[in-house]
């Protein structure tokens, strides 16, 4: 396939298109939630050391990381129940985000709490023995 | 096996104890203060009152075949023979060398015992006897499929070492309630060691100080390695050497002010002195009745390593000993442990007829002398076994579903949960190996969440971020 002046512009804004849809779904697979594990224990760390700053920044990354989870699972059918699993665990690292910018570590460690048991929830159907 | 000697000990605890304990603050116990913390045996009062003084941990390395002893599962017969069904194997990632075999049916025979109507086979005829005290958890399940990852799992709620084990935990939260013993102890029995995931690993301290590891007890008179006082030296002498060097210390230590280690090392000398006496005391059985010794089947062949140990289980609990964790083991070269990848008839066989007298006595026991409602005993193991056979008379590991049970302390009796029609996974009254973990602190008065510990920039908790306590089996 050729080219053409009009044509190129449009092939390339296809390609950048496409490529920042690729990059929005991410694979869901042992490494990642390896990364989710380690994140979730390091707010739970951070939230009870009440150090804000870096309690948030896990908070954010994982409200992230679950949104990415979520869509990855909404483009299969056959996955419905894990859409409802990931969101609702954004939605936990979302309150602990909320609660840890009020310099509420109470609420943030009980949505924290709350996160993981949703982890293990999901685990219970989805991670393969 | 390697067995902790009193030099260990004493290095440890001198060495451990002040560097770690002022410098990882991350306590969050009631009543803790650096003065406390300076001296690693100091009691901690609990986070709210405790049901239960002492847990007796029987581990059943090798892990028994649930669908052999608690976990009666009708289908399984008929279904014996035939190939792992779809709708049971889905998602079953097998991490075996020998395959997936077909369904295997127990031969045992099979009763409801006591008013609870709890399901014992016939390899554990003495303890379907004390089924009433027990609260079987049928719905445990836990990760990895080999023996040394599960056991990890198990003891320390991590899959690599590295992790202290669940008793370091409760002697760093709660300290000794007897100044002159171990405030963990371990009481490893058998033979050999295969399978792996039984030796110190699984009763270290891991990142808390050294001071909180497992004391290993050794079998015979002496039960710490090097604790007797050598041969040609008398009390006095030994004293007056333990008197000078104290002084000399003393004198050190007004240079030295705030000096933990020179401090720590300065008591664990006067504790090894203590011991001397109090250990050897602790596990003599001789002042223990006939009929006493037969209830724990001390004397006979099959029985006498598991039943000495529970009944030094006992003593040591009467001692005020907070976490005692009795590891059993073949009893002698017949078999390798629970670990019956073949022969499951001849391997339980053994291995039953080796726990089964001395837990139900041990039970009968610490009824009888009102101590069973102060103390926590749990029975579990690394995994199960699957409903799948293997070799075509074995079992092969089942991390998925498996029944532990806990007795006494805070424990209300009966079932609780179960697996599937067949017993291959955990299927309601899901209790994860951090469950189990949490439930046993929340007996002994503590809060999982609240005993945590500093390292590496993060604060530890003893079930990590996991672990729910298992209330409808609190009484």
């Amino acid at each position: 396939m050729k080219f053409t002046k009009k044509t190129l512009p449009i092939a390339l804004l296809w390609l950048v298109l496409a490529g920042t849809a690729v990059s929005a779904d991410v694979d869901v697979d042992a490494d990642l939630m390896r990364g989710v594990d380690d994140t979730a224990k390091s707010l739970d760390s951070n939230v009870a050391q009440k150090d804000g700053k870096a309690a948030a920044a896990d908070a954010r990354s994982l409200v992230e990381t679950f949104a990415q989870v979520e869509a990855h699972y909404g483009a299969k059918p056959e996955t419905v129940d894990a859409v409802g699993f990931a969101h609702h665990t954004q939605d936990l690292a979302a309150q602990a985000l909320k609660a840890i910018e009020a310099n509420d570590f109470d609420a943030a460690g009980e949505a924290v709490n709350q996160l993981t048991r949703s982890c293990k929830t999901c685990h219970e159907v989805y991670k393969k023995d | 096996m390697s067995h902790s000697s009193r030099r260990d000990f004493l290095g440890n605890a001198g060495l451990g104890l002040g560097a770690a304990a002022i410098g990882s603050l991350g306590l969050q116990l009631n009543v803790a203060s650096a003065a406390e913390l300076e001296d690693p045996t100091a009691p901690r009062e609990p986070h709210f009152p405790a049901k239960a003084k002492s847990v007796i941990w029987l581990h059943m390395a090798g892990a028994p075949s649930s669908l052999d002893l608690f976990d009666y599962k009708p289908d399984l017969i008929k279904l014996a023979g035939k190939p792992l069904p779809d709708s049971f194997a889905k998602n079953l990632k097998t991490a075996t060398d020998g395959g997936v075999g077909n369904l295997l049916a127990t031969k045992r025979t099979w009763k409801q015992y006591g008013e609870t109507g709890a399901w014992v086979s016939d390899f554990l005829p003495n303890l379907s006897k004390q089924v009433d005290d027990i609260a079987f958890l049928k719905g445990c399940k836990t990760e990895g499929a080999t023996h040394i990852i599960s056991s990890l799992k198990l003891h320390t709620a991590g899959l690599v070492p590295g992790r202290p084990a669940l008793g370091s935990w409760v002697q760093y939260a709660l300290g000794s309630a007897n100044p002159d013993l171990p405030a963990f102890v371990v009481l490893p029995t058998g033979v050999g060691a295969a399978g792996g995931g039984r030796g110190a690993v699984i009763w270290n301290s891991g990142f808390l100080p050294a001071a909180y590891q497992g004391t290993a007890f050794r079998k015979g008179d002496s039960p710490i390695l090097h604790l007797a006082r050598p041969e040609g030296v008398i009390d006095t002498e030994q004293r007056d050497t333990l008197d000078l060097i104290a002084s000399l210390n003393e004198h050190g230590a007004i240079a030295r002010t705030g000096d933990t280690e020179l401090a720590a090392r300065s008591r664990s000398y006067e504790l090894a002195y203590r011991m001397q006496k109090s250990a050897p005391e602790a596990v003599d059985l001789t002042k223990e009745t006939a009929a006493t010794r037969e209830l724990y089947g001390v004397g006979a062949k099959e029985t006498d390593e598991f039943g000495t140990a529970l009944l030094r289980a006992r003593r040591l609990v009467e001692r005020n000993v907070r976490f005692i964790h009795v590891i059993s083991g073949a009893p002698d070269q017949s078999v390798d442990s629970w670990d019956a990848h073949n022969n499951l008839e001849k391997n339980h066989g053994v291995m039953s007829k080796t726990v089964d007298k001395p837990i139900a006595g041990l039970l009968a026991d610490l009824k009888s002398r009102g101590l069973l409602d102060s103390t926590l005993v749990v029975w579990t193991s690394e995994f199960g076994r699957t409903p799948y056979g293997q070799s075509g008379n074995g079992r092969d590991h089942n991390p998925w579903g498996y029944t532990s049970w806990m007795a006494g302390g805070g424990i209300k009796p009966g079932t609780y949960g179960s697996t599937d029609a067949i017993g291959l996974r955990a299927e309601t009254g899901i209790v994860d190996t951090y469950d189990l973990q949490a439930t046993i602190l929340n007996r002994l008065g503590l809060d999982n969440r609240k005993v945590t510990f500093q390292y590496q920039g993060r604060q530890e908790r003893p079930t990590t971020v996991f672990g729910d306590v298992v209330k409808e089996i609190l009484a």
